[in-house]
């Protein structure tokens, strides 16, 4: 009897000990980290070239033997767009998975809901799928942003496209939401700046497929640069309509629009359209040999071609793979965040800009470059612009 | 089989007809009870779900399985329940104040949404709850200063006398009282005359008309209290997701508590909370599964809302009185057999023929 609570006590004692040190989702030879995606919802085909990229890069990964004698398993959970799914994929990633960290997540309401739940069992949000500022803002130890702010992108993109071109009469268009309204208040904040404002605002609800009031309103308004706070299907009807009732102004948008669907989509008139863009856009005729033997690569695997979202995927798990890679052999979320935040990634093939965190800055970069359809496809024509 | 001989009338009204139905209840009461010892974090999570939900079920069962009324805009009392709580806790008041007037703000709107009901039926007034819907996300989007608009708003842990009850097992009981409160409360509304007179309805207006139940004050009644349940269950609702948009109260989530009923079976409250089960469960073993199954078919896009879709069709072909109607044929057929009729449960509704003279 005696020696059973001896043994009993020992083996709390050793449970107690093991759980102090042994961190959740790492072991010996396997690191496990966990996506939330859309894989039945309103953006799946944005979810899942970006699934395919980050998939590729952990394959490379555990090809080459893994990190530091640590292959990565990816488990990839559909929250379908919906927050009360995103709480509950994440409560079966962080409980069931025993997820080390969450990596490369999309949306932005799924991400607001699961960060809670996230933090409270110490595992961090590392490189989400969307250019919200709640990503890094306010300043958690755990949460590290991937894509440059929307805000920060127009008003970069803005100023630089005022000062060249010289235009007086700015417009903008946008989506009745929080996407469309931090579109809207980046270019406010570009134009107070050098002491304008915007000479004719016009908005949409989510959904809608005709944009010709919003134009007749603009064309009326003689505007010379439309920032076009809109998406996909948006951007193309508006532009559409723009051209077609011979109103011919710049338009602006931001990495939000900085698909090749775009152009696919409208064809001609689409040529001129301005987006910012955080890489220049892969084609598989891209002048890097590096890029062009990526594309194909993927294509190999995939059976299809590669969009821009499967770059994103593939250097969000590079981004991670340098962070664990820093972080060295003894791998904890503390000596992952205290690399983190030494961290600095050089400019990569896909012509991102230089990455760099620091305990006050969980924020890679917020530059991105303008880009424009010329003849059927994207072309970045500056370099990274600061504000 | 048991043999039920009615001595008395207060027979008729109890809530447990037999000792069998205290002695399985009471199992259930104290399974529930001890849940949160036995069951991981994960698992007790989905299960305050399925009782938030099962809050909701409650409410629509009143209106669309007892009284017979469709409604395509309950996810609106849902999301106005939930914004009045995340509203009135974060001006300081307290929960079991702010609870009940979340219920009562959406009975408030489900009066409101009564009054067209009155002159509408069928399929006329799917569509006027479904603009109902739409117009409270629209009002929930542009009221920024109240809602925060589509930038949405974050909601505090349920705090007593400035303790916050985070953990989760406090709010699970918090949760599992509420239920059972509803769910008693709506038991005795249907033994009420009030509860008679809903099913009157239900069955045969003209009848009900001509028995002297004035259509519009319970028509009106029915609305205003399943929208006070369901704004209830809103105000859970916000706290166990601590981050609520308008979009999360759009017409899907409103088909998607519909289908608690349809799948649960209109009818019963057991229905609600089996409904609610099969709704927060289904997708959750989806993913799990997924893990087994091989490469090609696990990473496939839309493999949940296929499974799920080809379960709710399923529901409609085989089994239009849901699962709970299943589970009274499966107790049927083995306490009487070898006797059971297939036609037992067929529904005899001949004087719906009367209703055509309208």
């Amino acid at each position: 009897m005696h020696l059973t609570r001896v043994g009993l006590l020992s083996l709390i004692g050793t449970l107690a000990a093991a759980s102090v040190f042994a961190q959740q989702g790492v072991t010996r030879n396997e690191i496990v980290i966990g996506t939330a995606q859309d894989l039945s919802g309103p953006i799946v085909q944005l979810s899942k070239p970006a699934v395919n990229g980050m998939r590729m890069r952990v394959d490379e990964i555990n090809e080459r033997g893994g990190i530091h004698g640590r292959k990565v398993k990816l488990v990839v959970e559909d929250h379908g767009y919906d927050p009360k799914k995103a709480v509950l994929v994440t409560q079966k990633m962080i409980q069931r998975d025993k997820i080390f960290a969450a990596v490369g997540s999309i949306g932005t309401p799924t991400a607001v809901a699961a960060m809670p739940l996230l933090f409270e069992k110490n595992v961090p949000h590392l490189f989400p799928l969307t250019g919200a500022r709640e990503m890094y803002e306010p300043l958690h130890k755990l949460k590290y942003s991937f894509s440059p702010p929307y805000f920060d992108q127009i008003k970069a993109g803005l100023k630089h496209l005022v000062a060249q071109k010289g235009s007086k009469r700015i417009c903008t268009i946008y989506q009745d939401d929080d996407y469309g309204l931090e579109v809207m208040r980046g270019g406010e904040a570009a134009l107070k700046d050098i002491g304008m404002d915007y000479t004719e605002r016009t908005t949409y609800k989510r959904g809608a497929t005709d944009f010709s009031s919003q134009v007749a309103r603009m064309k009326e308004a003689n505007c010379e640069i439309v920032v076009v706070g809109t998406i996909i299907r948006e951007t193309v009807g508006t532009i559409g309509a723009a051209r077609k009732s011979g109103f011919n102004p710049d338009f602006l948008g931001t990495t939000a629009s900085y698909f090749d669907i775009i152009h696919k989509l409208g064809g001609q008139a689409m040529n001129g359209f301005y987006s910012m863009g955080n890489i220049n856009y892969p084609y598989e005729d891209d002048p890097s040999k590096n890029v062009r033997d990526w594309y194909q690569k993927y294509k190999q695997v995939y059976k299809e071609d590669p969009t821009i979202m499967s770059v994103y995927g593939y250097q969000i798990i590079s981004y991670f793979e340098a962070g664990v890679e820093k972080a060295g052999a003894k791998l904890t979320v503390d000596t992952l965040i205290e690399a983190l935040d030494r961290l600095t990634i050089p400019r990569d093939m896909f012509g991102a800009d230089e990455f760099s965190y620091s305990k006050t800055k969980h924020l890679g970069s917020n530059r991105s470059k303008l880009c424009q359809i010329q003849e059927g496809r994207w072309r970045c024509i500056t370099d990274h612009l600061s504000q | 089989m048991r043999f039920l001989f009615k001595t008395n009338y207060q027979q008729d009204v109890r809530l447990f007809t037999h000792g069998g139905q205290v002695f399985w209840y009471t199992v259930l009461g104290v399974l529930l009870l001890v849940a949160p010892f036995i069951l991981s974090e994960y698992v007790l999570s989905q299960l305050v779900f399925v009782l938030i939900y099962s809050i909701v079920g409650f409410g629509l069962m009143v209106l669309t399985g007892y009284t017979g009324q469709v409604s395509l805009g309950h996810a609106a009392f849902l999301g106005v329940g939930a914004y009045t709580e995340a509203l009135l806790q974060s001006h300081g008041v307290p929960f079991f104040i702010s609870i009940p007037c979340a219920a009562i703000m959406a009975g408030g709107v489900g009066v409101i949404v009564g009054l067209p009901a009155l002159r509408l039926r069928g399929l006329y007034l799917a569509i006027a709850t479904l603009a109902f819907g739409i117009i409270v996300e629209e009002i929930l989007t542009r009221w920024e200063s109240v809602t925060g608009g589509g930038a949405g708003k974050h909601v505090k842990p349920v705090s007593f006398f400035g303790v916050p009850l985070d953990a989760d097992e406090t709010f699970y009981y918090l949760c599992l009282f509420v239920v059972v409160v509803c769910a008693l409360g709506v038991l005795n509304l249907m033994r009420s005359p009030t509860g008679r007179a809903f099913i009157a309805i239900r069955d045969s207006e003209v009848s009900a008309a001509s028995l002297g139940i004035s259509l519009a004050r319970y028509k009106t009644l029915s609305f205003a209290i399943s929208a006070a349940l369901t704004g209830l269950a809103g105000a859970l609702y916000a706290h166990k997701l601590s981050f609520i948009t308008p979009e999360q109260f759009g017409l899907l989530v409103s088909i998607e508590l519909i289908t608690i009923v349809i799948l649960g079976g209109a009818g019963a409250l057991h229905g609600a909370v089996f409904g609610s089960i099969i709704l927060i469960v289904l997708p959750q073993l989806i993913a799990i599964a997924k893990d087994f199954l091989p490469e090609g078919v696990g990473s496939q896009t839309g493999l949940q809302s296929f499974v799920f879709g080809a379960v709710l069709v399923g529901f409609i072909l085989f089994e239009p009185m849901g699962l709970y109607g299943r589970w009274l044929k499966i107790r049927t057929y083995f306490s009487l057999f070898p006797f059971y009729r297939r036609g037992l449960f067929r529904r005899q509704k001949v004087y719906m023929k009367s209703d055509r003279l309208k």
